[in-house]
């Protein structure tokens, strides 16, 4: 019927309904499709901001773990999600750093407060950490070498540069992706001259009248009222670190002049002098010789020298240092802490200990003493005589080797012997070949020996490269940034250090702003976090301070002051540099962890109570009538010269965003 | 014809009988127009509150950001549990709350700071932590203008720097 209808009326109604019907329903499923779609947009938008949040909370750990990872010392890096040694590679080499993006994405995704967000969110089911990557790319790196000035006596490092980090967090949450980036600057610098890091005292100008020797006593060998200087100057009997000594640089004034160092242990403290090292032979010294004629012979080293002080004997040994006339300088460790020395500069050493010896007074005759736990004023001179055969006339020279095995079975040979040798002799033998390059006679261009203040192959002499066939694992060169043949040049050029500081403060007058951004309390320490180089343009006295992170406190022209203890935290073991780039160091403190360097012509250091410098004192000259007075302790930092630390002395510093860098230039 | 069904409009529709439609007619297309726009309407209804919940999502959300912004601002060291409270939309609010910009009904914010120490950096390593959450709850009523109720959790995190593990 309907159609009939429809048909008599040519389907009018029909259309007219049809289409009111349609025009509705596109109008109502075009509205719903908006609003749906609206509602998918912003379901999208809110997912999406979720995503963001949860991937900056994993930013935020993230950048926490890669900055932990910079800030470890060599020691404890284990190089889990890059190669450090990628980082710090010189020019030449580098290329970009990729961090392990899955252990880093495993490590990020399953860390507590990053699950901890998840869960707030919705837990893992609909959200995750899908991806983590944390990339330097080559492209937007740097060198400082192309940047920077060079200065005549300071080759540019070419390992230092600054570059672009870039952190990248991917986040899935209801299967929409997002990824937050993060670029910051990243600096990778060394915060001071390799060379000085291998010594614990570092003087580049001792005054022609200054006599080291009388520190302790005067020049009659009479015992004056003052302190010793005592150097402890590393572990180099622990297997850790077999190789961990430190030097010390003393640069005569004028170079040309000889300077006599007598070494010995004396009645202050309890101790032993400078290990005798054996190594072939001994030799008797013809200028000695002309010198000293009524003496039969002479015993000293080879390369070392000879003992002053046994000009009017026919025997050999230790006596007490009064008689000896020593005691002055003492370079020793403790008993616990044996050290030998290895000493630059134009010195003539003079050798009051032998490698063996006979203590009949006190033992008899067959008994041979241990000379690490010699007491020296103990001692007494009597009947002690040098290792011989029996009723030897003339008393021969014998090597190490001869005399080991007067001490050791004698089918013990080769590096048994020696290694049995070296525990008797509480040194390291096992190295010997080391420091056997170490004591070679250094000749200057004319021929001369012992002229160390010029050493045109420093870097080979003090540190060969390969594996000796003891085992001993050598250190690496010395120093690839000193290019001059004359240590007593080297320096720290303004123009090197100044571009790397990121703060500047004007002086004293600022040092709350200092406190305020690098110092943080804890009960009553003061907690410094530096972590980078700030500077001071004029004179600055630092106080007390407890360094929980290292770095560099530079004043460019002024005095430094330390007015109280520099304490480094023993669980970070971070090392602060403080340097006077032109002006003085005095140190009203007893105890300073850190590398006080003074270097300018003019400058000196002075000490204004005992003190116990652990690090390195790197200065022009120092004041020795006040050492002399105040006496103190130098313990050699042996994470300094570590090749295992090599770079953590790399800093790798990722730059707050908020900076007040100013080069002036 | 259709020339002529122009000239004459009336002629050919006078020559015809004139009829109404029936009531039978009319029902059923108003019947088949109810079948269809029925169920289309129930539909857009539910799209509206749908859109009406995502949209309190959205403003739930900037109120939770206006916490989290204010709170991630301050030391660490600041954020503590003295920020724990509850401000509902409209009424007297607390010193920490009136730093905030003004939250309206019928949003209700809840604020807990969750302080975990010593807590393992991840389960494969030694490295500990130190971490805040900053949870905001908000809860949002039915009215006239909402016309649904609804829960947004929200969160983020302040950390403290990783601590080596002691021997």
């Amino acid at each position: 019927m309907l159609l009939e209808k429809i048909k008599k009326h040519n389907g009018v109604t029909f259309v007219v309904v049809i289409g009111i019907l349609t025009v509705l329903l596109i109008a109502i499923i075009s509205y719903n499709s908006m609003l749906r779609s609206e509602r998918v947009i912003m379901y999208h938008m809110i997912y999406g901001d979720n995503a963001l949040i949860i991937a900056e909370c994993a930013m935020e750990v993230l950048q926490k773990v890669v900055e932990y990872e910079f800030a470890k010392t060599g020691y404890e890096r284990k190089d889990t999600y890059f190669k450090y040694d990628d980082l710090i590679k010189p020019k030449p080499e580098f290329n970009t750093v990729a961090f392990d993006s899955a252990k880093l994405t495993n490590l990020i995704s399953s860390s507590e407060p990053v699950k901890e967000i998840i869960t707030i969110f919705g837990g893992p089911g609909i959200a995750r950490v899908s991806k983590v990557e944390v990339v330097i790319d080559k492209k937007l790196v740097r060198f400082y070498e192309d940047v920077c000035p060079q200065s005549p006596e300071i080759k540019h490092n070419s390992r230092e540069k600054f570059g672009i980090i870039t952190y990248r967090v991917e986040v899935e949450y209801f299967n929409i992706k997002k990824t937050l980036s993060v670029a910051k600057q990243i600096r990778i610098i060394n915060i001071l001259p390799k060379a000085l890091r291998f010594f614990s005292m570092f003087i580049k100008n001792v005054p022609a009248a200054t006599d080291l020797n009388t520190i302790l006593t005067d020049k009659d060998g009479k015992i004056v009222s003052g302190k010793a200087l005592v150097f402890d100057n590393g572990d180099y009997n622990k297997e850790s670190s077999p190789l961990n000594c430190g030097a010390i640089f003393l640069g005569n004034n004028p170079a040309s002049k000889q300077m006599t160092l007598r070494l010995s242990h004396g009645k202050a403290k309890p101790g032993f002098g400078e290990q005798f090292q054996l190594f072939d032979g001994f030799y008797v010294n013809e200028e000695y010789k002309k010198t000293y004629p009524s003496s039969l012979f002479h015993i000293g080293h080879l390369e070392y020298g000879f003992c002053k002080e046994i000009e009017n004997e026919t025997k050999y040994g230790i006596r007490t240092p009064a008689e000896a006339k020593s005691s002055m300088l003492k370079i020793y460790g403790t008993p616990e802490n044996p050290t030998p020395t290895r000493i630059h500069g134009n010195i003539f050493r003079c050798y009051l200990r032998l490698a063996a010896y006979q203590d009949i007074k006190t033992n008899g005759s067959e008994y041979m003493s241990e000379m690490p736990f010699v007491v020296p004023a103990d001692f007494t001179n009597n009947g002690i005589k040098p290792i011989a055969e029996k009723d030897e006339t003339p008393i021969q020279l014998h090597s190490c080797e001869w005399i080991a095995k007067k001490l050791f079975p004698s089918d013990l040979s080769g590096i048994d012997l020696y290694r049995l040798y070296a525990h008797y002799m509480n040194q390291p033998i096992d190295f010997e070949p080391y420091n056997y390059g170490m004591c070679n006679p250094i000749k200057d261009k004319n021929d001369q020996p012992c002229d160390p203040n010029k050493i045109p192959d420093f870097a080979q002499k003090m540190f060969p490269t390969g594996t000796n066939n003891f085992g001993g694992q050598p250190t690496k060169p010395v120093d690839e940034e000193f290019s001059g043949s004359d240590m007593r040049r080297m320096t720290i050029d303004d123009n090197y250090v100044v571009p790397y500081a990121s703060y500047k403060f004007k002086d004293d007058s600022e040092m709350p702003r200092f406190k305020e951004m690098f110092v943080e309390k804890s009960g009553s320490d003061e907690l410094l976090r530096l972590g980078l180089i700030a500077e001071f343009d004029e004179g600055v006295t630092l106080p007390k301070l407890t360094v929980e992170k290292g770095g560099m406190i530079i004043c460019k022209k002024g005095d430094i002051r330390l007015s109280g203890d520099i304490i480094q935290d023993p669980v970070q073991n971070q090392t602060l540099a403080i340097v006077a780039l032109d002006g003085n160091i005095t140190v009203d403190a007893s105890r300073v962890d850190a590398i006080l360097i003074s270097m300018k012509d003019g400058s000196k250091f002075t000490p204004s109570r005992p003190l116990e410098l652990n690090g390195t004192l790197a200065v022009n000259t120092m004041d020795f009538a006040k050492l002399s007075s105040t006496g103190g302790k130098i313990d050699f930092n042996t994470a300094q010269s570590s090749p295992l630390s090599m770079p953590h002395f790399y800093y790798a510093s990722i730059q707050p965003d908020v900076r007040n860098w100013k080069v002036d230039k | 014809m259709i020339i002529n069904s122009i000239l004459r409009p009336g002629a050919e529709r006078s020559a015809r009988r004139p009829r109404a439609f029936t009531l039978v007619e009319v029902l059923i297309t108003v019947a088949i127009l109810a079948c269809g726009i029925i169920p289309l309407l129930t539909m857009l209804s539910e799209q509206h509150r749908g859109t009406a919940d995502i949209v309190n999502k959205v403003i739930a959300a900037n109120y939770a950001k206006d916490v989290v912004d204010y709170l991630k601002s301050l030391p660490y060291s600041d954020v503590d549990s003295k920020y724990n409270g509850v401000e509902i939309g409209g009424k007297e609010e607390s010193e920490f709350f009136a730093k905030l910009p003004k939250l309206v009904a019928p949003f209700t914010r809840k604020v807990e700071i969750i302080e975990r120490r010593d807590r393992p950096l991840s389960p494969a390593t030694p490295e500990k932590i130190d971490y805040k959450i900053i949870k905001v709850t908000m809860t949002f009523d039915k009215n006239d203008f909402r016309p649904v109720n609804g829960i947004t959790l929200f969160g983020t995190l302040m950390m403290d720097k990783i601590k080596k593990q002691q021997p």
